[in-house]
């Protein structure tokens, strides 16, 4: 069993991403989990065609934890795909972090985290010790990076590497980084500057995601880029990635950056 | 790190914010407490605070009441359970309400307040007590003062029997002697023909704290709680003693600074007290000439010693000498009787 988390900023689709990636791996014939990991529960939206899916904290909210089973909060989406999203509190009230280690809990205790390949979508930046949860305790063992060339999303990629840096120096946490995935916002040299900040924090550039107008209107229609337009070669590049994450094994500690060594980068290859 | 704990050497202020406040809020006479956090930790403050009342035959029982935090309070926010005891506190029909937060309601970032706002006609005082933030036991203690004092200004003023109003502030309710220390103040204050107005706060119903604006002064627990009583919302320059008057020639500055914050005479006062304490020292003449040790800067106990001609030395016999301190002269009586037994 392979288990994957994909970190990054908010907004800079992870959730995209994702989707076509357990798409992807789905048509590849593995079995697929994806765990949406960010209390606005749109990660698998996509795969789902759209169809809302009761969140795992919803159901415990209504029901109580006892209650809840397993058909109750894990849908089957396009190609056999399985889905299920954390959700979270109402915003600004309680703790969404301790809702991702409760779901968590509840999917291993229901024996729900079993697949060939189990996709962790997870909210935005590390933003405190419960949604650090699928990489400190053991559920996301290769994390991968979105980002694109913005400083910021730089910046939220290279704290998570913080937080993994961190992890890895406990004995039992077998948390690596296992990429960076550039998914572009068409930047000048964005993709030179995306690899050169791999390099910088010992880490592989894994993909780099044009962007593409298909993936707009594969959103339209509710579906991924995979479904909807399966001969794009933005597509390819969803399988691609897919073929690639199959195979990666090489995993490593990383090295993050200073915040003047990250803008240094970041000015040295921004056109002014 | 305390590598070796003993009385001694444990931290007297560092303990549990949550304990610090609920020793003001349980002693509110006709208050309801609600501690908002997992059952656990009302459990172990009531645990504690039943043992402090174990030496108190007959003394009443507070009223607190736990709003059970759990997990899914933790991670929906603990409003509407906070909520849900409010309305079980106001069926009692208190006088007031205390709501003392926890650690974890204060990391989920709960707006007690707010939820506290929309009760009534019942007064409400919140009192944060998330010890993670770097409080401790007397923070607590102080945060529940200030919180009083601040529902103070919305009370109307009780009657009062004209005379200046005495407010004691900042008794330390869980200690043994605290009765004993307000009954020597009344003591003495009845030297000058004055009484003790408010305790703020030892088992004071609600109503009373709308005497603390019009105190004529205020007399601190201890000098610690000078920032405390700068909030107060008291008229602008009412005079305060800064501590509650420990050993013999303290007693007697004691009456002379409530004498001249409330314009009276305290010669005759003086006078008799000192009388007072010239008899209580005769009583344990015996100890005179007897060679005791004492911790360094305990200049109390160093008075004490030397008026009965007591010989202070290193190698003497050491003698306790309680912290907190004895209070008034009648403190320096069960200190002697205390020295006595172990000479």
């Amino acid at each position: 069993m392979k288990q994957i988390a994909l970190y990054g900023k908010g907004g800079i689709g992870k959730s995209t991403t994702s989707a076509n990636l357990s798409a992807a791996l789905a048509e590849r014939g593995r079995s697929v989990l994806q765990v949406g990991c960010d209390p606005k529960h749109d990660s698998t939206r996509m795969l789902m065609h759209g169809e809302p899916l009761p969140t795992v904290l919803d159901q415990v909210r209504e029901r109580g934890a006892p209650n809840v089973a397993l058909a109750d909060v894990i849908g089957t989406g396009y190609a056999g795909v399985r889905c299920v999203e954390a959700g979270g509190p109402e915003p600004g009230i309680g703790c969404a972090g301790r809702g991702i280690i409760a779901t968590f809990q509840l999917l291993e205790q229901r024996g729900a985290l079993e697949a060939d390949v189990i996709v962790y979508d997870v909210l935005g930046d590390v933003v405190c010790g419960g949604f650090a949860m699928p990489m400190r305790e053991g559920y996301a063992e290769e994390v991968y990076l979105v980002t694109s060339g913005e400083l910021m999303s730089l910046y939220a990629a290279n704290n998570i590497a913080k937080a993994i840096a961190r992890l890895a120096e406990r004995p039992r946490c077998r948390c690596r980084l296992a990429g960076v995935i550039l998914n572009a916002k068409g930047m000048e040299r964005e993709e030179e500057l995306v690899r050169a900040f791999a390099d910088a924090i010992g880490a592989r550039l894994i993909a780099a995601i044009p962007r593409d107008r298909t993936v707009q209107i594969a959103e339209l229609h509710r579906r991924t880029v995979v479904e909807d337009a399966p001969d794009s070669a933005q597509a390819a590049v969803y399988r691609r990635l897919a073929d690639d994450v199959l195979a990666n094994t090489d995993l490593a500690i990383p090295r993050p950056l200073t915040q003047d060594d990250l803008e240094s980068l970041a000015i040295e290859y921004t056109a002014f | 790190m305390i590598s070796s704990p003993s009385p001694s050497s444990t931290p007297r202020s560092d303990g549990c914010t949550l304990a610090g406040a609920l020793s003001v809020a349980s002693a509110v006479a006709d208050g309801v407490t609600v501690v908002h956090g997992p059952a656990g930790c009302s459990h172990h403050h009531v645990s504690l605070l039943l043992t402090a009342l174990l030496d108190r035959p007959g003394a009443r029982l507070p009223v607190l009441l736990s709003d059970d935090l759990g997990e899914e309070e933790v991670i929906f926010g603990g409003e509407d359970a906070l909520a849900v005891a409010l309305d079980e506190a106001v069926e009692r029909s208190p006088g007031s309400i205390a709501v003392i937060s926890t650690c974890v309601a204060e990391a989920i970032g709960d707006d007690c307040a707010a939820v506290a706002a929309r009760v009534g006609p019942v007064p409400v005082v919140v009192v944060p007590a998330g010890g993670f933030l770097g409080g401790g036991f007397h923070d607590g203690e102080r945060a529940a003062l200030e919180a009083y004092a601040d529902l103070s200004v919305c009370l109307p003023v009780p009657d009062a029997d004209g005379g200046p109003v005495v407010a004691l502030v900042g008794e330390k309710n869980l200690e043994y002697e605290a009765d004993s220390h307000a009954d020597e103040l009344g003591r003495l204050l009845d030297r000058l023909d004055i009484g003790i107005g408010l305790r703020f706060v030892r088992e004071a119903p609600t109503a009373s704290f709308g005497l603390l604006p019009r105190a004529d002064l205020l007399v601190l627990r201890e000098p610690g709680l000078a920032p405390v009583a700068d909030r107060f919302p008291v008229r602008p320059l009412t005079p305060r003693i800064p501590g509650f008057p420990i050993g013999l020639s303290a007693t007697l500055e004691f009456l002379r600074s409530a004498g001249r914050a409330l314009g009276i005479d305290a010669t005759a006062a003086c006078e008799a007290e000192a009388a007072h304490q010239d008899a209580v020292l005769a009583r344990f003449g015996g100890l005179s000439g007897a060679r005791i040790s004492l911790p360094s800067a305990v200049p109390w106990a160093a008075e004490v010693a030397t008026a009965l001609g007591m010989v202070v030395h290193p190698a003497g016999v050491p003698v306790p000498v309680p912290e907190p301190a004895p209070v008034g002269t009648a403190g320096i009586a069960r200190i002697l009787s205390r020295w006595g037994r172990r000479l």
